[in-house]
Formats: structure tokens, C-alpha cells, sequence
């Protein structure tokens, strides 16, 4: 076989290789892009690759047992005021 | 119905077809580019999702083009060196040149050399079919000239001259020149004929007429017009046109000393020699250095294109200069007259009369041409873009093609799912890739920063942008340093700092480059195709001692022995 009939079949066996690697990545980075593919199922609004809000996500930081009451009462609270207050 | 390959098919329900067909390519552009860019307004995710899948894509196609590219260098620098006339005598002995040059030199390119040497000539013995006789081989080199003075197609006729293969045997030399230029062409070409008649086989001077009915002014017509003479010719002279290489080459253009060698040992080689033509790589490097960094950058990134392409037989096209076998384009009818890119449209005319059982087979030697010039900078742009526009003007094929494939059902199959696949990477790729690199992957920031920072959706696109263009940073770099091979050759006299800076240009220049060089004339061709407006042909303007560094160029590039 001549040398530019190996290389083209070398080329089409590569160009398979990375059509079949392309189609698996492709899920996984959008799916990580997404937050998706996290512990915790999907977590709409958060995203696993933080850049244009890189401060750490708070839901994802366990929140220790004797400060989740607090958290709860606050969360209460703030949702009683933007009900009462005025917006 | 009869398929013809034109642009202006008389049948009226075809017209419509190539109408429609013409505008595809812009609907096809605009498409992706309003798509991608509205829908990272209106629907975050969805614009995130197909930038981020844009994204990979590129970065799997920088990877896919790397390595070829790295292939493609490594067959070109082991194999330009080579000894084409000794190949040729090791072809028609088919001696075993493995076994035989184990005593010569050990560098790693000799030695990739002689394995690609040793699998021809094995390919080559019994029971394969015998070769055709050396002695026969006859190569007709056609030189369109248009309005060039003298001094721009010298060089290309002395290294023709300058040939190892016997030009005094093997080599017909034809000057095709347009009789609506000035008498003073016609004059010069018929000074170079008295003075090279007796270097070649024969020289002769085919003039073009003017206004000849049906055709377009341009290369295509006048080549056509210079080959079809030659069938005559060859007939009164009792030679057997299917011995007959015919080479098409640009007046600016320089082969190697080795050049017809190299063509020749591979036409002998390819039993399917009638089914196929063949490609060299074209440098366009004659005058680079006059050049300013923007076109630099995109002609020496055509040549890396060009390099890619020849790694598959399934891509190449002939481009600039290309040989055929004058028996091959005979029976499929010569240039389209009427088509102004002629180099990819003879290829498309004879893939589809052959239905699409033809090829284009790549030659490990470099042909040295000109690239884009002018006497200031925005003259040298403005030259450089009217030959992009004429080059991306190529895509007025894809209508025709098209209708070849849709209407007729001229080929099937593989061949035809490359043709596709080809023409919609082609028209996408140059026009859109530039544009979306550039802007539209900044517009997700744009949308943050309108929607106050609310839509986090679209946080993990930075990422996977930054990667992209770091590593795309790192691919120009690579380009830089690897066109670098064939920028500095015809660089004798540069300062050193200008070279040192030459990969540096690449990383600062080629994003605008690619722009107004790349997308900017591929979407305006797709618009005069579209809208019907068609280009006129006007050659590139010649430079050529009127600058300095041109004698030098000249001494350079003809040295005896660079392929």
C-alpha cells in the first residue's frame, strides 16, 4: 500500500476515535458545567466550575447541627419581612 | 438531463436549483452565528450549552489538526531531501532501497524517507500491474500569463529548466497568454520562447482570445483554452495523451529541482494513476518578508491548511499548482470556462464526471509562490483580500456540486458523504469559526453583566473558555514556531530580531488576521454568491524587483536541488 493510502487510513480511524471521544465528553462537561452531575442531585442556579461568581456557593458548605435552627429562623424571619414589608 | 458543471445551466427548474443552492452557504453562516448569539439572551442555557459544545469541538479539532500537522512535517522534512531521480531508478529496477542505503546516513528523517521509499517500490512489485516506461513519460507544463511582466515568470522557467528530470526529453513548456492584455505581454512571452525553446522538449505560446463565447475571464478559460489546443498537438506529433502529465502552475510560482521527479515517481507508482491527480504543497513564501504581518500570517496558515489536507486522500483538492493526467481531464472535459476559482473546480468537474471515484494525491515537495503585496500597508491588505475573497469565492463549487449530488445522484456513497461533509466545513468553518472565537463567546459576560450576575448557569462556561484559549494560545505558538520552518528559508538578510519575533506574530496578529483575512471575505463571497453578484477576475499585482530583497528571493528560491 502506498504511504498516503496508510496515512489517510490512519486519519480516518483517528477522525472516528475523537467523533466517538467528542460525543462521550460533551455530556459530562455540560452536565459539570451545569451543576448537574454534583452529590445532591441538580441544583438549579449553581454551577460545579464558578468563575464570574467565584466566592464559594453556601449550599454547598454543610451547615454544622447547633447553627441550623438559626439558619431556619432567619430564613423565616426574612421571608415574614418580604411578605410584610413593602417591596 | 444532461449534468453540466457551470454556473449557468440553461435548463430553467436547474437555475432555480443552483439559486437556491447558492445561497446556502450564507443562510447556513448566519444561521449559526444568530443562532448562537441571540440565544445567549434569550435562553441562557441553551446559549451557554452551544457555546460550551462549540468549544470542545474546537478543542478537539486544534488536537486532530495538531497531530496531523505533525505528520504531514514529518513526511515533508524526511522526504523533500530525497533523491527523486534515484527513487525513480530504485522504482523501475524495483530494487530494495531499504537494504541498499542501510550503509548511507542514520538521521531519523533518512530513515522515515527510505521506509516510505521501501513500501512504494513494494507496493509496486508483482503481482501489481508493470509500471509504465520512464522513457514515455512526457510532462506538459502550462503557465497562464495574464497582464505579468516578464520577470515574474522567469524564475519559474528557469527551475523549470533547472530540472532533474531531463527537460530536453520529458518536458513541454506552454505559455498561456491573454490576448486582452497589452500587446507587451504577448511580445515578452514570445522573447522567453526564443531564449528556453531549446532547454525544453518544446516551448510554445498558446494566446487566449478575447470574448470567446460562454466563458468568464480568468485562469480557467485561459488554461482550458491552452490544453485543448495541446489535444491537436499531441495528435500531429503521434504522442499518446495518456502519457502525458499535464502540471498547471501559477507565473510566480518556483518548483525544486527535484519537483518532476518526485511527480513522476508517483505517477509511475499509483496504479490508479488515471483516477487521480496530485498536489504539492504550496509555500507562499517567495516574499514573505515584504510582506506586513497580517497577510504573513494568513498565507503561511493557508500552507498549514493545505499541509493538514494532504494527510487524507479523502480531503485533498488540488489548489495553485496541481498535475493531472492530460488523458484524465480530456475525457472530462478540461476547466470549467466559466468558474472563477479554476484549481477547485477542475477537481469537482472531473470527481463528479469520474462519479466521484477520484482523488487527489499529495506530493511531499513545496512549490515556492507569491503572497499578497503592495507598495504600502493598506495596499498590501487590500491585495490580500481581494485574493481571499476570490479564493473563498471557491464556494460558488459547492451549488454545483450540490445539484451533481441532489439532483443527478452523480456519486454515492462514501465519496459523496465526504463531498458534503467537505463543503459544509469549508463554507462554516472559515466564515464563523473567527467570529464566534472572538466575540460571541464574550457575550455570556455581556449577559451577566446586563442581568446583574443573576443567571449562574452560565458560571461554568468561563471555565471551559479560559481552557479553550489558553490552549488555543498554545496551538498558535506551535503554528508560529512550525511555519517558522518555511518562513525562514527565503529570509536570508532579515535581522535576526524580526525572526525571533516572527512566533509572536502569530499569537498578537492572527486573531485579527483571521477576521478581517478569513471570515470578513468568506461571508462577503457568500453574499455576492447569494445575491448574484458576480467577482471579476483581476491578478494579483506583482511586486517583483521593484522592492528590495527580490534578487535575493530569487537566488534563493531556484537553488538547484531544494525541492
Amino acid at each position: 500500500m502506498l504511504p498516503h493510502w496508510r496515512i489517510t487510513r490512519f486519519r480516518r480511524w483517528i477522525f472516528w476515535c475523537f467523533a466517538v471521544l467528542y460525543a462521550a465528553t460533551l455530556p459530562i462537561i455540560l452536565l459539570s458545567a451545569f451543576g448537574i452531575s454534583r452529590p445532591g442531585g441538580p441544583a438549579v442556579g449553581r454551577s460545579a466550575i464558578p468563575i464570574y461568581a467565584p466566592v464559594a456557593d453556601p449550599v454547598d458548605r454543610p451547615i454544622p447541627e447547633e447553627t441550623a435552627p438559626m439558619m431556619s429562623v432567619l430564613a423565616t424571619g426574612s421571608s415574614i419581612r418580604s411578605a410584610v414589608l413593602p417591596q | 438531463m444532461r449534468f453540466e458543471y457551470t454556473p449557468f445551466p440553461e435548463d430553467p427548474e436547474e437555475m432555480a436549483w443552483h439559486r437556491a443552492l447558492c445561497r446556502l452557504p450564507l443562510i447556513a453562516t448566519w444561521s449559526v452565528l444568530l443562532i448562537m448569539g441571540i440565544s445567549v439572551f434569550a435562553f441562557p442555557y441553551l446559549g451557554a450549552a452551544l457555546i460550551i459544545a462549540f468549544l470542545l469541538f474546537y478543542v478537539f479539532r486544534l488536537a486532530y489538526y495538531g497531530l496531523f500537522l505533525a505528520v504531514a512535517f514529518l513526511r515533508v522534512l524526511s522526504e523533500e531531501r530525497s533523491s527523486w531521480m534515484e527513487r525513480l531508478r530504485d522504482l523501475a529496477a524495483t530494487a530494495s532501497p531499504a537494504s541498499r542505503k542501510k550503509g548511507g546516513k542514520s538521521r531519523f528523517g533518512n530513515r522515515i524517507a527510505s521506509l516510505l521509499h521501501a513500501q512504494v517500490v513494494e507496493s509496486c512489485r508483482p503481482p501489481a500491474a508493470p509500471l509504465p516506461e520512464l522513457e514515455r513519460l512526457l510532462h506538459l507544463v502550462i503557465i497562464p500569463v495574464a497582464n505579468e511582466d516578464r520577470k515574474v515568470y522567469e524564475p519559474a522557467l528557469r527551475a523549470l529548466a533547472a530540472g532533474s528530470l531531463d527537460p530536453k526529453r520529458h518536458m513541454i513548456v506552454v505559455l498561456a497568454v491573454e490576448a486582452r492584455f497589452t500587446a507587451r505581454v504577448s511580445a515578452q512571452a514570445e522573447a522567453a520562447r526564443r531564449e528556453y525553446r531549446d532547454a525544453f522538449r518544446d516551448f510554445l505560446v498558446v494566446s487566449h482570445p478575447a470574448d470567446l463565447p460562454g466563458e468568464v475571464p480568468g485562469k480557467g478559460s485561459n488554461v482550458g483554452y491552452a490544453a485543448s489546443t495541446m489535444t491537436e498537438y499531441f495528435l500531429g506529433h503521434s504522442l499518446d495523451p495518456s502519457d502525458v502529465v499535464l502540471t498547471c502552475i501559477d507565473a510566480d510560482a518556483v518548483v525544486g529541482r527535484e519537483y518532476f521527479a518526485c511527480l513522476s515517481y508517483y505517477w509511475l507508482a499509483e496504479p490508479d494513476r488515471v483516477r487521480c491527480c496530485f498536489q504539492p504543497l504550496p509555500v507562499f513564501g517567495n516574499n514573505i518578508w515584504k510582506t506586513n504581518p497580517l497577510v504573513r500570517v494568513i498565507e503561511m496558515s493557508a500552507t498549514l491548511l493545505q499541509m493538514i489536507d494532504s494527510t487524507s486522500v479523502d480531503t485533498l483538492v488540488s489548489f495553485s499548482c496541481y498535475s493531472y493526467g492530460f488523458s484524465t481531464l480530456e475525457q472530462a472535459g478540461f476547466w470549467p470556462p466559466d468558474v472563477i476559482g479554476e484549481d477547485a473546480a477542475v477537481f469537482w468537474k472531473t470527481f463528479l464526471h469520474y462519479g466521484g471515484d477520484f482523488r487527489a494525491i499529495p506530493l511531499p515537495v513545496t512549490v515556492s509562490m507569491d503572497a499578497a503585496e503592495g507598495r504600502t500597508f493598506w495596499k498590501a491588505l487590500g491585495a490580500a483580500y481581494r485574493q481571499k475573497l476570490r479564493w473563498a469565492y471557491g464556494t460558488e463549487n459547492l451549488a454545483i456540486v450540490f445539484r451533481g449530488l441532489f439532483r443527478h445522484n452523480l456519486v454515492r456513497g462514501r465519496r459523496r458523504r465526504q463531498a458534503i461533509l467537505k463543503f459544509t466545513d469549508n463554507a462554516l468553518a472559515q466564515a464563523t469559526w473567527p467570529i464566534i472565537l472572538s466575540v460571541l463567546i464574550w457575550l455570556p459576560q455581556v449577559q451577566q453583566v446586563l442581568a446583574k450576575g443573576n443567571l449562574l448557569p452560565m458560571n461554568g462556561l468561563g471555565t471551559v473558555t479560559t481552557v479553550v484559549l489558553e490552549l488555543s494560545t498554545i496551538f498558535l505558538a506551535l503554528m508560529g514556531l512550525a511555519t517558522g520552518v518555511f518562513a525562514f528559508r527565503g529570509s536570508r538578510g532579515i535581522p535576526a530580531w524580526r525572526k525571533a519575533l516572527y512566533p509572536l506574530e502569530w499569537l498578537i496578529v492572527f486573531p485579527v488576521a483571521s477576521i478581517v483575512l478569513g471570515a470578513a471575505p468568506a461571508i462577503h463571497a457568500q453574499a455576492k454568491l447569494a445575491f448574484r453578484k458576480a467577482i471579476i477576475y483581476v491578478p494579483m499585482e506583482k511586486l517583483r524587483g521593484e522592492t528590495a530583497g527580490t534578487a535575493k528571493w530569487e537566488t534563493e528560491n531556484a537553488v538547484p536541488g531544494r525541492t
